[in-house]
């Protein structure tokens, strides 16, 4: 279902303004639909955690970039470019974890927003991972509450729940709604 | 009728209190052990089982 994907070119690394200690860096890619340029980001955390999110180029000083929807209906291949992008850094580094939140739409010429829990983003993006990649690889942790959900890596130096309370002490510095 | 001011060191006392009020998430997560941080957040380790029966098709991937 998500095996199509658009080509990422690569915008550089940029460290990160604050905690560097925690958040190591920043990868920035881009990637075009036939109609909108994206930009893709990596944060890339301690312990091996990294972070997917991606907007549209048009709304990147946008406060809302993540929420907004681009009515293009390409959700599939943005999604397996996502997949792809979890293959990457697999790749470069084989104790690779993963997380993303599932935002909740705005629209902003109504002003209407979703609700943050169980967003229909994250319903999707909960499908992909479930299906391109299972519990051999992973152990699946999820948050309904805030539409969140991380993969964690099955690793011999550390337990799954471990590893997923260290991660969120990492994380719980930088997102605020992580922790509310 | 005079209006009582909080003495200085009151004040002070009362502006920790708030930032406190403000990082209280944060406060809570650094006060409590690290499995009740995980529990207070709402996440849920799933079981492999569940990932299995809410699969379509078997899983595509096998990561390094």
């Amino acid at each position: 279902m998500f095996d199509s994907f658009y080509e990422l070119s690569g915008l550089g690394n940029t460290s990160s303004p604050i905690k560097p200690n925690l958040r190591t860096k920043i990868c920035k890619y881009r990637f075009c639909t036939p109609e909108i340029n994206y930009i893709l980001e990596v944060e890339c955390y301690k312990f091996n955690f990294y972070v997917i999110q991606y907007y549209n180029r048009k709304y990147k000083n946008h406060p809302r970039k993540y929420q907004i929807l681009t009515n293009e209906h390409k959700a599939r291949p943005i999604i397996g470019t996502c997949m792809k992008v979890i293959q990457m850094f697999s790749e470069m580094d084989p104790l690779a974890s993963f997380g993303f939140i599932g935002a909740n739409s705005y629209d902003p010429i109504t002003g209407k927003e979703e609700k943050i829990d169980s967003t229909k983003r994250w319903k999707i993006y909960k499908y992909a991972v479930e299906n391109e990649y299972g519990p051999e690889t992973f152990k699946h942790a999820i948050n309904k509450l805030n539409s969140s959900y991380i993969l964690l890596r099955r690793r011999n130096d550390m337990a799954p729940a471990k590893l997923l309370d260290n991660i969120l002490t990492v994380v719980s510095e930088f997102y605020e709604k992580a922790a509310s | 009728m005079s209006c009582k001011t909080a003495p200085k060191n009151k004040a002070s006392k009362m502006n920790n209190a708030f930032s406190d009020m403000k990082h209280s998430s944060v406060i809570r997560l650094k006060n409590n052990s690290i499995s009740e941080v995980r529990a207070s957040i709402g996440f849920t380790l799933r079981s492999d089982d569940s990932v299995r029966k809410s699969q379509v098709k078997g899983y595509k991937y096998i990561l390094p």
